[in-house]
């Protein structure tokens, strides 16, 4: 057994590090293609690759008064346990996230809508825009 | 007295604590981040320790809390640093160790710039992005924002820019920004040349390690990098993998990554000093800082 063991570590020595890595960028890349989340996070090294997360944005409407203007989420208001939710969600940009975000909020009688919206850029025709990537309503 | 140049055992293990110690500064908050730093810098010089598995089996550890405590908030550089500090615990303390470390460290920037440029291939807003990164001076400024009218348009677009993004989002809102015409041509020139260059770098680090162009092409990637995007600690980061490579073999090429790392880890204290890590929460306390 010992001897097995002791032949495992020139192959460990060489290959661990690689597998490592291999291993948690590809579940980064999963978690970027079916969960939302930023390419640059998790170690998946796609900075650069899309907007950063701080572009993204988060939105708060009351669904029954679509005339009262929405109100945006950030990092930096808010109750520690909200501040940290937005902070994840404008990094993993899911229902399932903004699931977490609502739970945060202070209890509101009337039916309200979490969005989260993110720029995109079209260099043909030099024009910036928003789109919506994740909605919760509750 | 004559100097003696360090060993390339020495060189590198100096190189990654550095690196080290100032990725702990901004990835612990205060205190932890600055008392961290002490035995990361001072203990491995002891009785050699600095080639000692345990003492970057022990790093490599201390990298991992942040990591799985808020993975969603570490920059990719602590990544990095995990791999190279569990490399050099893996790589021994025996004869073989500079030829493990030199390969590990190649096969970790080649994994780095693979999936860098696979990332981009994959991105859908990558183009667009590079192309509003050209327009608002957030790419290229050195270059771009040299004449009067350049700088202003660029400037202009940023204003532009922050003011939509700034508003109530509408579906169809749109905010045309000013661009040359061909704009889009160049845009998807830059962001294909981008690709190229790690592409090229990715197969450099796996199959020529040890020729002139991978220093070359690597060493123009990083000082590109350091000029188009501050980007400190990951460019000290990468400097740090080119002279783990290039310790392998009697190479004048380390004195470059050397120079590197000589300019870029200053620079990336004193903007660790500037920011909220645990060094500027400490100068903040100490009524020392210096916002800019």
């Amino acid at each position: 057994m010992r001897e097995r063991l002791r032949a495992l570590v020139p192959v460990a020595q060489r290959w661990l590090v690689p597998l490592l890595l291999v291993t948690v960028a590809s579940v980064q890349l999963a978690r970027v293609s079916f969960g939302g989340q930023s390419r640059w996070r998790g170690g998946g090294f796609g900075m650069y690759a899309e907007f950063h997360p701080n572009k993204n944005q988060i939105w708060l409407r009351a669904r029954e008064h679509p005339d009262v203007p929405p109100v945006r989420l950030t990092e930096t208001e808010g109750t520690p346990a909200t501040r940290h939710a937005v902070a994840r969600c404008l990094r993993l940009r899911s229902q399932a996230c903004l699931g977490e975000l609502a739970a945060t909020l202070p209890g509101d009688p009337g039916p309200r809508r979490l969005e989260i919206w993110q720029p995109a850029f079209d260099a043909r025709a030099g024009t910036l825009s928003r789109r919506r990537v994740a909605v919760l309503d509750f | 007295m004559r100097w003696t140049a360090p060993t390339p055992h020495r060189l590198a293990a100096t190189a990654a604590l550095l690196v080290q110690a100032l990725i702990f500064v901004e990835n612990f908050s205060f205190p932890w981040g600055l008392l961290l730093v002490a035995p990361t810098l001072v203990l491995p010089w002891t009785a050699s320790a600095w080639r000692s598995p345990i003492v970057w089996g022990l790093l490599a550890l201390v990298d991992l809390v942040p990591l799985l405590t808020r993975p969603l908030f570490v920059p990719n550089h602590l990544f990095l640093m995990t791999y190279v500090a569990l490399a050099l615990c893996l790589a021994g303390a025996g004869e073989g160790r500079i030829r493990l470390m030199a390969a590990n460290a190649r096969w970790i920037l080649a994994g780095v710039m693979a999936l860098a440029a696979l990332q981009k291939l994959l991105s859908i807003d990558y183009s667009g992005f590079v192309g509003f990164m050209i327009a608002t001076g957030g790419f290229a400024e050195p270059v771009l924002g040299r004449g009067a009218a350049a700088a202003g348009a660029l400037a202009d677009n940023a204003a532009q820019a922050a003011l939509f993004l700034a508003s109530v989002p509408v579906d169809v809102a749109t905010q045309a920004l000013r661009v040359p015409a061909g704009f889009a041509a160049y845009a998807r020139g830059a962001a294909v040349g981008i690709i190229v260059v790690e592409g090229a770098l990715a197969a450099l680090a796996l199959f020529r390690p040890d020729r002139a162009l991978f220093h070359i092409v690597y060493a123009g990637f990083l000082t590109g990098l350091g000029l188009v995007r501050s980007e400190l600690l990951f460019l000290s980061a990468l400097a740090m993998l080119g002279l783990l490579i290039s310790c392998a073999r009697p190479s004048r090429w380390r004195w470059l990554y050397v120079a590197i790392l000589l300019v870029a880890l200053p620079a990336a204290t004193s903007r660790l000093a500037r920011s909220p890590s645990s060094l500027g929460q400490a100068l903040d306390r100490a009524g020392l800082a210096q916002r800019p």
